[in-house]
């Protein structure tokens, strides 16, 4: 019974840690696209510091998260996340999603740059 | 040992098998590019997606914890899952719903306006996707 859990944890361990090994390995070399992921897509492609707060948000719970995991001594549970997190973490996707409605709402109604709002405008460029 | 003991060891071993079997076909195929994972984080346009890339790193987050907390508790035991975990991937899982809402809304509005929202680059790929138009033209 010792063997076969055994057996079964470093198997579990080999593929949790190869997978994540050539996910990062190929989103650092880019062989997983990861074009336009801090650019805003509405805007026409400029550069978007809510995309970019709600990536810092993520990685640095994440990382947390990892380092309370660590050093837990309580078995059976995993460690509560605590709530300032949570409305961090909330607060940045509100704070990415106001942008993103704003620049929709801002191309239909008007009020965009000339530049952004004439991607909304009909156009005859397909002929139609 | 009683028969059911034995039992139980020989379904034991045939699953830890086949687990492992599978676990080295899936890291060989993304190995060599069958499984194809240009994508895994971009959206239907080909570009990147802040929200796939926020679950790909929660799901690691949470897998690896949950095994580190197995395989550390004597006997091992699956644990519990605290409410805080859930609204973690519950407000990352809504923010993506109405984000792809706010996103088909443009797509749809700026493809009424005949500038149908730029795709991104074509990436090198071993599994290309055939498409219906695709499959009509060699359908002839």
């Amino acid at each position: 019974m010792e063997t076969l859990s055994t057996a079964l944890r470093y198997e579990m361990l080999f593929l949790l840690v190869a997978l994540i090994v050539m996910i990062t390995y190929r989103l650092l070399t880019r062989k997983i696209n990861i074009e336009g992921l801090l650019l805003d897509k509405t805007s026409g492609r400029a550069f978007s510091p809510g995309r970019l707060q709600l990536l810092i948000v993520t990685m640095s719970i994440a990382i947390y998260y990892v380092a309370m995991v660590l050093k837990t001594k309580e078995t059976g549970t995993l460690p509560n996340l605590p709530n300032e997190f949570l409305l961090a973490l909330g607060g940045s996707h509100a704070f990415y999603l106001s942008g993103k409605l704003y620049g929709l709402l801002a191309s239909k109604l008007g009020f965009a740059s000339p530049l952004i709002r004439e991607r909304f405008q009909p156009t005859n460029k397909h002929g139609g | 040992m009683s028969k059911y003991e034995i039992l139980g060891m020989t379904i034991g071993w045939i699953l830890t098998g086949f687990i492992g079997l599978l676990a080295v076909l899936i890291l060989w195929k993304i190995g060599n590019g069958d499984i194809d994972l240009n994508y895994l984080i971009s959206d239907e346009n080909g570009w990147a997606s802040l929200s796939r890339f926020q679950f790909l790193v929660f799901t690691f987050v949470v897998s690896m914890s949950l095994f580190y907390i197995i395989v550390n508790s004597a006997p091992p035991v699956y644990p519990k899952i605290p409410g805080e975990i859930l609204a973690l991937l519950g407000i990352s899982g809504g923010s993506y719903v109405i984000s792809k809402g706010i996103q088909t809304s443009r797509d749809v509005s700026m493809t009424e306006a005949n500038n149908p929202p730029e795709q991104a680059p074509n990436k090198p790929t071993n599994t290309p996707v055939v498409g219906k138009s695709e499959t009509d033209k060699t359908k002839g």
